[in-house]
């Protein structure tokens, strides 16, 4: 992928807070035009990788740039063109939804009110906040808050969208108005959100950008990563098992064989469950029923090939990560 | 179509600061309860005081009113300007507001600077404007020479400009710290040093030329005399504004959420 395709690119960006690594030499590559999940547990950084993009934080080393502009020199040009919403977003309590919007859309725009107002107005709507408008937001819901957030960060039609944790404070109801909103943006703006949410994530993306400890483990499309080098099959067979491992086991492109109990089968008799790795997954795909069912002695039951929620992904990304750095 | 903003970086966002900082000041008919207090603290008590005694209007009188004035209302126009401006930086520190605004295209000086014209417009016209006019126009009243009266607002300049030295050094301090009892007791503890210039034999050689000096001048001046040290005092304190607002927005510049 070429830079100008890169909405985000960062070069060995490092943040350190008394000696201590928070953000280490990260390298990310977001596209234009996608919608970008940024994963990783609590204290990974992302939050500080989000501040070091904005200009909020000043790198320790390495650079970065967003629309192609310097992190560090051009934060106020970048800041023109990026909606930002925080993760606890705070406003202006004694100013009302509309008057916060006005406030915000004032750093953007000047001239025609009228203009300004009919733009506040169809944001209010997009993110449903029509009739609580001209409330003041010290009443507002931690819901009302995050859709005003929302309302504030595309004020301007940003080109990018950067969202910490949006949807980490609302109930299930909330998160799916959310994620709504969130999918509404796809083909005008490039949007990189925060979450430790994965089924959010699964749902909405196109991409996945992974942090532990400050480190890059993963990024690339959600398909890429579903898929990964982590291609294993099924096969559930009647009886112990034993004997078609032995077969497949002398078989090249088989790197590992794991037997477990399977359910019984229709008769009740005992079957067994052979989750099998492979290193070729389209030679698995066309051989292995096959090799299978040409031993006589041997009944399948059920085969398919293992799928992965990203869940699973990430679960064994930060573990494997974690365990590498002990 | 929308139309955007100027792109002048350095100064970038400081319309909407300004702005949000005046509507917050004199919005929502805010300004009366502002007005009626600084009316309260300084025209009418030192009306009171000279007419209180029997109303003979005479020059002396007005001559009377004008540097009775200038020499009761500027400590409270001095704390009041540290008191309103002690935490407006703080508080958006303390909130977290100040992370929602840095994150539109808002550069660090244009931040002191919304702030400092904002509060400086706030001071002109409620805390120092409105008084002194009203002082001027009673002492006209009284009978006063209108060539004096031009004394008078070179006067009511010097004042102004001593507020907007304590207002600069509040901004720079709260750009420091993340207390607001720590910027009111050094801006205090500046106030009051200042004042107290003549009591070392030393510091009394530098006091003609520094800020301390400017309420003694304002008073001269409002009486018909111009001593030539004014000039040095406000181009002095004028220069630690600039020097204050620059070390306020250097400090924001490295200011880190």
């Amino acid at each position: 992928m070429t830079q100008p395709d890169l909405i985000i690119s960062t070069n060995n960006l490092t943040k350190n807070y008394r000696r201590k690594s928070v953000v280490d030499k990260l390298n990310l590559a977001v596209p234009r035009g996608s919608i970008c999940g940024f994963l990783g547990p609590n204290g990974a950084g992302k939050s500080t990788t989000i501040k070091l993009l904005l200009g909020l934080v000043k790198p320790t080393s390495g650079d970065g740039a967003i629309l192609g502009k310097n992190i560090v020199r051009d934060s106020v040009s970048i800041r023109d063109k990026v909606g930002f919403l925080a993760q606890e977003p705070r406003f202006y309590e004694y100013l009302t939804a509309r008057e916060t919007l006005r406030f915000v859309a004032s750093f953007f725009f000047k001239g025609s009110n009228s203009q300004i107002e009919s733009r506040i107005d169809e944001i209010i709507y997009t993110v449903g906040l029509d009739g609580k408008a001209d409330r003041p937001i010290k009443g507002f819901s931690g819901g009302e808050r995050q859709r005003l957030g929302i309302a504030q960060a595309a004020i301007n039609d940003p080109e990018l969208i950067i969202l910490d944790e949006p949807a980490s404070a609302l109930d299930p109801l909330g998160r799916r108005d959310m994620l709504q909103i969130i999918e509404s943006f796809r083909g005008r703006s490039t949007v990189f959100y925060s979450t430790h949410i994965l089924d959010d994530v699964q749902r909405v993306s196109d991409m996945v950008v992974i942090l532990n400890n400050g480190k890059l483990i993963a990024q690339g499309s959600i398909q890429e990563l579903l898929a990964g080098n982590r291609s294993q099959f099924h096969i559930t067979v009647r009886g112990d098992g034993l004997q078609i491992k032995d077969k497949l086991n002398n078989i090249s492109w088989i790197q590992t064989i794991k037997i477990e109990p399977g359910v019984p089968d229709v008769n009740n008799h005992r079957t067994s469950k052979l989750q099998v790795n492979v290193n070729n997954p389209i030679t698995a795909e066309n051989e292995l029923l096959r090799l299978v069912i040409a031993d006589n002695e041997t009944v399948v039951t059920e085969f398919g090939r293992t799928s992965y929620e990203l869940e699973d992904i990430f679960v064994d990304l930060v573990e494997g990560e974690t365990k590498n750095a002990c | 179509m929308l139309a955007r903003t100027s792109k002048n970086i350095w100064l970038r966002g400081i319309y909407p600061i300004f702005r949000k900082e005046l509507v917050r000041r004199f919005g929502n008919k805010r300004w009366i309860t502002s007005f009626v207090i600084w009316m309260s603290l300084t025209a009418v008590p030192t009306i009171s005081l000279v007419i209180g005694g029997g109303f003979s209007p005479s020059e002396n009188q007005g001559i009377g009113l004008l540097t009775l004035f200038l020499w009761l209302s500027t400590l409270p126009m001095s704390i009041g300007t540290i008191v309103i401006s002690q935490g407006t930086i703080i508080e958006e520190k303390l909130t977290q507001t100040l992370l929602w605004i840095c994150s539109k295209p808002l550069s660090r000086s244009a931040f002191i600077l919304g702030k400092f014209s904002a509060y400086s417009v706030f001071i002109a016209v409620i805390m120092l404007g409105i008084p002194a006019i009203f002082i001027g126009i009673t002492s006209i009243v009284l009978g006063i020479n209108i060539n004096l009266l031009l004394g008078y607002f070179g006067s009511i300049l010097m004042i102004y400009l001593l507020l907007l030295f304590l207002l600069a050094l509040t901004l720079m301090l709260g750009a420091f710290f993340k207390r607001i009892s720590s910027v009111t007791a050094i801006s205090l503890i500046v106030y009051i040093s200042g004042a107290s210039l003549n009591v070392n034999k030393y510091l009394r050689l530098i006091e003609p030329y520094s800020f301390a000096a400017l309420q003694r001048y304002a008073v001269e001046t409002a009486a018909g005399s111009f001593p030539i040290q004014a000039l040095f005092a406000m181009g002095i304190t004028a220069l630690l504004i600039v020097i204050f607002l620059f070390i306020a927005s250097w400090q924001m510049e490295r200011y880190e959420f």
